[in-house]
């Protein structure tokens, strides 16, 4: 039998190729707009990621010669293009410019110096600025300059011990941090106003050193800057100071400031307070000083085996006012002992004693008469001579090698000494009012050669 | 004689195949112009749409600054705020609309000599400071947005700036007049 397609089987499939062609064109454009669409989210995704990736900081910001000196560090891993720059004037009202830096490009890593020294904009120091530096990607960083910020910063005051014996100092602390989120440049503190309270009616006093640092360069949103002033109180019976500040920067924002009242304590000489009071008497170790007889040396090393004087300096820090004195007494003494074990077997102490004066080619002692020398209180120095081998006695304290066994500072030993300080604390060398003293100084390590 | 297995098709087949045939042709090819206009219409409407997305996802505006100023126009009238757009994307922006704290600005500031303009833009003479414009990549466009008198921005109390554009993005950021 023989057998035809039907006609319009033929016509059913060229409509069919008609229709799956129309479909697969159709279907093969929206593909490539979606591919391109695809692409183009690609694209703002990646600009988008690099203006997260794109980091810097603005390490310095000097005005030298009036000019912007503007340092920053590229901390991100893409490269940077500084498009703009701007300058407002927050002094005046209504000034603000732009301007766009020559050299404005900034590898990864790398650090970009002198922007905005090419801007014609001339820092007035009486005047405070806002700067921002903006990127090609629309990044933007400020700082303000001359400026502790048109807002009140995060500012603390602390001192340090707030109780401290009459004359010592107290350390009061300016803790600045920047919570604003601009960098400050030029910050420094205005000088503290102090304020005594007279408790006892005893003319307390409280005096201020400087300020240290003086000034900070920059200050970093977030990060801390610290100043601090060296207090010097005295006072008794619940005297106090505070410090405190209307304007705590210069420049910067009105915000009152006060510290914790620094609490002078009166140096008492009783057998209660005498440990904490032991270091009323200090020795200035860079004024050591030795004598064979010619000349007065600073050297640690000494001529052993020969008579030798030494002179101290010490300081009386006891803050009790009125005219009192360390009077110090004949048994005022320095002693060496030897490090090891000497030639004879025996540690004995060389033991040199206060005499009233030392006399030069030849060397010699005058004996000292006791209680008849006193170091002032309140900081009162004196140059002590020790050379007498008794107390009050007019003969040194001989070395010598040609004895057998050696005596005193033998060559070649190396000796360890303190000072041993006796004493009273009174008006006059004869008044019997005060209180006795006595203080062991630690002193030097010495070698005789 | 009669033929034995030989078989003559109908007249009335004939004229059914023919009838059949011509109603395949004449439906299959309106079926055929019906979806080929269809899939047109959806090949225009997919492309415009696609386009204008990627417009949109391509264009970036970035609000570069903003000052505050006092004596524009009068003194101490602090009623206008210049806001400079910089065009950090790769398509030409058209902005339409700036509001500030919602409240959409048709005013702007021009010059002390002639202040300010809601109608005439760009201004009888100088720089444009008003909307809606257009700007290139890699371009900026500063404009000095007025509220109406008497209301004035307030110091030390954030605002909020929405800038939007012509395809219908929308940038925002805030700041605090001095």
């Amino acid at each position: 039998m023989r057998s035809r397609r039907a006609l319009s089987t033929v016509i059913g499939a060229v409509f069919a190729i008609i229709a799956l062609t129309s479909t697969v064109t159709y279907i093969s454009y929206s593909m490539g707009i979606l591919n391109n669409y695809n692409q183009s989210v690609l694209t703002k995704n990646q600009q988008l990621s690099d203006v997260n990736k794109e980091k810097f900081q603005i390490s310095s910001v000097t005005v030298p010669n009036s000019k912007l000196n503007i340092t920053v560090a590229n901390t991100g891993s893409l490269p940077i293009n500084f498009t703009k720059i701007w300058v407002q004037n927050t002094t005046t009202t209504d000034w603000v410019r732009s301007y766009t830096p020559t050299n404005n490009f900034v590898a990864p890593g790398g650090v970009l110096t002198k922007i905005g020294q090419n801007i014609p904009v001339y820092i007035n120091s009486a005047n405070s600025y806002n700067v921002k530096l903006v990127t090609s990607r629309g990044n933007t960083q400020q700082f303000n300059i001359n400026s502790a910020s048109v807002t009140p910063l995060n500012i603390q005051l602390l001192a340090f011990p707030s109780t401290v014996p009459s004359g010592f100092k107290s350390e009061l602390v300016m803790v600045i941090i920047n919570n604003s989120t601009s960098t400050l440049v030029n910050v420094s503190p205005n000088n503290p106003t102090l304020t005594i309270n007279n408790v006892v009616n005893d003319s307390p006093t409280c005096v201020s050193s400087g300020t240290t640092p003086t000034q900070y360069a920059t200050i970093a949103p977030g990060t801390t800057a610290i100043f601090t002033w060296d207090i010097t109180v005295t006072g008794t019976g619940g005297d106090s100071c505070t410090a405190s500040f209307t304007t705590p920067l210069k420049g910067g924002y009105a915000q009152a400031l006060t510290s914790p009242a620094i609490k002078p304590t009166a140096v008492s000489l009783s057998s209660t307070t005498y440990s904490q009071n032991s270091g009323v008497v200090t020795n200035d170790y860079t004024a050591f000083r030795w004598t064979e007889g010619n000349t007065w040396n600073t050297d640690w090393s000494f001529l052993g085996c020969t008579t030798i004087d030494f002179q101290v300096t010490l300081s009386n820090n006891n803050q009790t006012a009125g005219g009192y004195k360390l009077w110090l007494s004949k048994n005022t003494q320095i002693f060496f002992m030897p490090t090891t074990t000497p030639p004879n077997g025996k540690v004995t102490p060389t033991t040199y004693y206060l005499v009233n004066k030392t006399t030069l080619s030849p060397l010699g002692i005058t004996g000292y008469v006791d209680n008849s020398f006193g170091i002032p209180n309140q900081g009162g120095i004196a140059t002590l001579t020790f050379g007498a081998d008794l107390p009050g006695d007019n003969t040194q304290t001989i070395s010598s090698c040609n004895n057998n066994p050696p005596t005193g500072l033998v060559t070649g030993i190396a000796y360890y000494g303190s000072i041993v300080v006796y004493g009273k604390f009174t008006q006059n060398s004869g008044d019997n009012n005060g209180g006795n003293y006595a203080q062991t100084i630690p002193f030097l390590a010495v070698i005789a050669k | 004689m009669k033929r034995v297995g030989s078989s003559r098709r109908g007249l009335s087949t004939i004229v059914t195949a023919g009838i059949m045939l011509s109603a395949v042709a004449v439906l299959g090819s309106a079926v055929v112009s019906w979806s080929n206009g269809n899939l047109k219409v959806f090949e225009i409407a997919l492309s415009n749409t696609a386009v204008n997305s990627t417009n949109k996802i391509t264009e970036n505006i970035s609000i570069e600054n903003i000052a505050f100023c006092s004596n524009c126009g009068s003194v101490n009238s602090k009623n206008v705020t210049n806001v400079t757009l910089t065009n950090t994307g790769t398509v030409s922006v058209k902005i339409t609309q700036i509001q500030l704290n919602s409240t959409a600005i048709t005013s702007y500031y021009y010059s002390k000599n002639s202040p300010y303009s809601s109608s005439s833009c760009p201004p009888p003479s100088g720089a444009s400071t008003c909307l809606p414009a257009t700007i290139l990549p890699k371009q900026s466009y500063t404009v000095s947005a007025s509220l109406k008198s008497p209301t004035t921005w307030s110091s030390q109390k954030p605002d909020t700036i929405t800038v939007t554009t012509a395809r219908g993005s929308t940038f925002t950021t805030q700041a605090a007049p001095p």
